[in-house]
């Protein structure tokens, strides 16, 4: 039985909702976020490389292509992770997220 | 070398967030989704879905409710509950009502 879940991903006004399972990789979630901005000619089509995943706001929890959902203890049905993309070279967008209203 | 999705697609709530997710759950989810997505209404265009009357929040629970919903659709027994804030419960509620699911 495949145990699946999905984990909200998100990034200044935009989220992305990414199924998934314990045994996926960060690298194969990257792709699937491409794959989603690819669905509307209104987005920038970015690829995997030009893409960081975060644990949590804190820049030190960025997440290792090679690692597995399952590595995280802490990622379940529905967390929530960041995403940053690259400004071009060795520079990085910082983590900034719109917060939804209470 | 233009290939667009059609695994995804992005609903954009009142606020312009942005919220994308799969284009198979929402055909599944939600009648007004499916006919909006399938049916060639000026409200998606290849893929996208504006909803000018529905905020982010709320947007993006009724999706979560979506992926709640397909994942527990063919399980027979107790499933969790899928909790609702109060707070947001109203305007969920008008929502769920025009997206009939």
């Amino acid at each position: 039985m495949v145990e699946s879940m999905y984990i909200r991903i998100k990034r200044k006004n935009q989220t992305f909702f990414i199924r998934t399972s314990k045994a996926s990789s960060i690298s194969s979630i990257k792709n699937e976020i491409s794959d989603a901005l690819s669905c509307s000619s209104n987005n920038e089509n970015v690829i995997p490389e030009k893409m960081r995943l975060y644990l949590s706001t804190d820049p030190s929890s960025a997440l290792r292509d090679v690692s597995t959902i399952a590595d995280h203890n802490s990622i379940k049905d529905n967390s929530e992770l960041y995403l940053v993309f690259s400004k071009g070279g060795d520079a990085w967008e910082s983590i900034d997220v719109e917060a939804l209203s209470d | 070398m233009d290939s667009q999705s059609d695994k995804f697609v992005k609903l954009i709530s009142a606020e312009g967030m942005e919220f994308f997710m799969e284009k198979s759950v929402a055909i599944a989810g939600s009648d007004t989704m499916k006919a909006m997505l399938e049916g060639g209404f000026s409200e998606s265009e290849n893929n996208v879905v504006r909803f000018p009357e529905i905020q982010g929040p709320i947007l993006e629970k009724v999706i979560q409710y979506l992926y709640y919903k397909e994942r527990y659709r063919k399980t027979t027994g107790q499933i969790p509950e899928f909790v609702i804030e109060p707070e947001i419960a109203l305007e969920l509620l008008v929502a769920s009502n025009y997206l009939n699911c």
